[in-house]
């Protein structure tokens, strides 16, 4: 017992190791970064919005590798089918006889990356939401599980909103956060243009961890301790959101509230304290809310974003 | 979990010292102020004794029942949100609960009871215990008391009005201050041993006393020989003429100064 808690203290540098060798092929976005390994250790997904060409698909890429997992990319288009994602029968000739086998999807890896998720049909996300909650997909009458870990990181795009089906509330619900992908800055991108224009080959990431070593990280999220007053405020945040009516129609369900929580120790187990601060809380709300909670008509009058009225119901 | 709880109970315990301190202070200026108050009224030193014990016993009795983790945490900020994990979770068997405690047992090692002194209030006590005994000290030196009160001044105030009157030729001598019985001038068993009866003739002016004209003591005015007088008379404006070769014991006269002298 004594040596496994000493090497928690290690867990720090563990991550610390897993961002500078994603930042080999990712310049800045470091907050980005961690949000996705926050979203990674809870277990769950993550909806990434961003202007195109901003290196999404090459950091989920990057994620995947340090992390020793297996990554497939959908392309979210108005055609994409569920079978496309999921897999389907496809009949197959054995010693004579005819059989179906089932044919398994990209869905049947560790990180998924749905890019441009809205433009793909209802039906198609409703398929993937499924996975995503259930982690497992059936296809007739038989029910495969899914390769754990499992991670959706799906993308959308704030602008070209034509020809797209944006996801129902109900359904973003079901991502754990919302991370929003900013431009570099001028240093950053001058890094980028260097680095990717030059002759020099990209440097090839090193494995850090494994799909083992992931769950284990994942058990031990769950138990950072956290002190009550500390869980009181996060719910005390959701709950504000419900009562806030003057900024905020809809306000965030008690799913939020767990979500705030579980990022919270995440993002402690990756500053490498034992425990959660206020300020990781604080910190989470963001992510975990914004894609929660509908603006009243008071707020977007007043020209106020997501992260504003988040921002005063933190005060 | 048995060592975050111990670790909470050394807290507790270095916050107790504190509170032992601060209240051992409390009492002791309130002893004084009590004292400075009640030695005016010429009170003894019991009641403000008694007074200040029981003062300490509640002030402690007071702050120990409030002893609590949120002060600990408001005089160790950097593990309030440590301190607090580990105390809400302290039944938590986990590895992370472990690991917390851990850091917690090791963090919280460096907090002593200085952590929970606060100086600036510790040296206002400090300056309020000087000052109170200054002003004790100085009321001592008067002996202030309103029921038998002493006014300081009027002896000196006297002296001048006596040094005064001397200068001007207008002292008056009829109390000269001493009266038969007084302490100062001994047991009266010593002035038996003279016969004689001493006149000094005063003047009008201080520095004219004759003492040369003394006479042999009357037997009429001191009755028995075995009655001496007690006190010495002066009588001013009668003068004695008698001489020196009439006393008759001459011995006793030299006993009797040898004793004075003692």
């Amino acid at each position: 017992m004594a040596d496994t808690v000493k090497n928690i203290d290690k867990l720090k540098a563990t991550f610390t190791n897993v961002t500078s060798e994603i930042s080999k092929k990712i310049i800045g976005q470091d907050e980005v970064i961690e949000h996705i390994l926050v979203a990674i250790l809870c277990d769950a997904n993550a909806l990434l919005e961003s202007y195109p060409g901003l290196g999404k698909t090459s950091m989920i890429k990057a994620v995947s590798e340090v992390l020793g997992l297996k990554f497939a990319r959908i392309q979210g288009t108005p055609d994409l089918m569920p079978s496309d994602i999921i897999g389907t029968y496809v009949i197959e000739e054995k010693d004579g006889k005819k059989i179906f086998k089932f044919q398994k999807g990209p869905i049947f890896a560790n990180i998924i990356l749905m890019d441009e998720i809205n433009r793909a049909t209802p039906k198609t996300q409703a398929a993937l939401l499924e996975s995503m909650q259930e982690k497992q997909v059936t296809v007739g009458n038989q029910t495969f599980p899914l390769d754990l870990p499992f991670f959706v990181l799906a993308t959308q795009n704030p602008i070209d909103q034509e020809g797209t089906y944006p996801l129902p509330e109900a359904q973003t619900d079901r991502f754990l956060l919302k991370i929003l992908v900013g431009y570099p800055n001028l240093e950053e991108e001058l890094d980028i243009v260097d680095r990717y224009t030059g002759a020099q080959e990209v440097a090839k990431l090193k494995t850090l961890l494994s799909g083992e070593s992931l769950k284990l990280l994942q058990k031990l999220t769950r138990q950072v301790p956290i002190a009550n007053d500390i869980k009181k405020r996060a719910v005390e945040i959701v709950v504000k959101t419900r009562t806030s009516q003057d900024l905020i129609e809809y306000g965030a369900s008690p799913r939020a509230s767990m979500g705030i929580i579980m990022a919270a120790k995440a993002k402690a187990l990756i500053d490498g304290r034992k425990y959660v601060s206020l300020k990781d809380i604080e910190d989470m709300a963001f992510p975990v809310l914004r894609h929660r909670i509908v603006l009243s008509f008071k707020a977007e009058r007043e020209g106020k974003s997501t992260d504003d009225v988040i921002k005063e119901l933190l005060k | 979990m048995a060592a975050i709880k111990s670790l909470l109970n050394e807290l507790t315990y270095e916050m107790f010292k504190v509170i032992v301190l601060n209240a051992f202070l409390d009492g002791v200026i309130f002893f004084l102020a009590l004292l400075l108050v009640l030695s005016v009224f010429g009170m003894g030193l019991t009641l403000p004794a008694l007074a200040s014990i029981i003062f300490v016993v509640a002030d402690v009795w007071w702050h120990a029942r409030r002893i609590s983790l949120r002060y600990i945490e408001q005089k160790n900020p950097d593990i309030r949100e440590m301190l607090r994990t580990a105390a809400d979770n302290k039944e938590d068997d986990s590895l992370m609960a472990h690991a917390l405690f851990d850091e917690v047992i090791s963090r919280a090692r460096r907090v002593s009871s200085g952590t929970f002194l606060d100086f600036r209030k510790l040296s206002t006590k400090i300056g309020a215990l000087f000052v109170l005994s200054m002003v004790l000290v100085s009321l001592a030196f008067f002996n202030v008391n309103i029921q038998k009160f002493e006014n300081p001044l009027a002896g000196f105030g006297g002296t001048l009005k006596g040094y005064w009157d001397g200068i001007t030729g207008q002292a008056n001598f009829s109390n000269p201050g001493l009266k038969e019985g007084d302490d100062i001038l001994g047991d009266p068993s010593i002035a038996k041993l003279g016969n004689e009866q001493l006149d000094i003739t005063l003047q009008q002016n201080l520095n004219q006393i004759d003492f040369s004209n003394v006479q042999s003591a009357d037997p009429s005015a001191s009755g028995d020989l075995k009655d001496y007088p007690t006190g010495v008379e002066a009588k001013a404006s009668e003068a004695y003429t008698g001489g020196l070769e009439d006393i008759t014991d001459r011995k006793t006269a030299a006993d009797y100064s040898q004793q004075i002298r003692r």
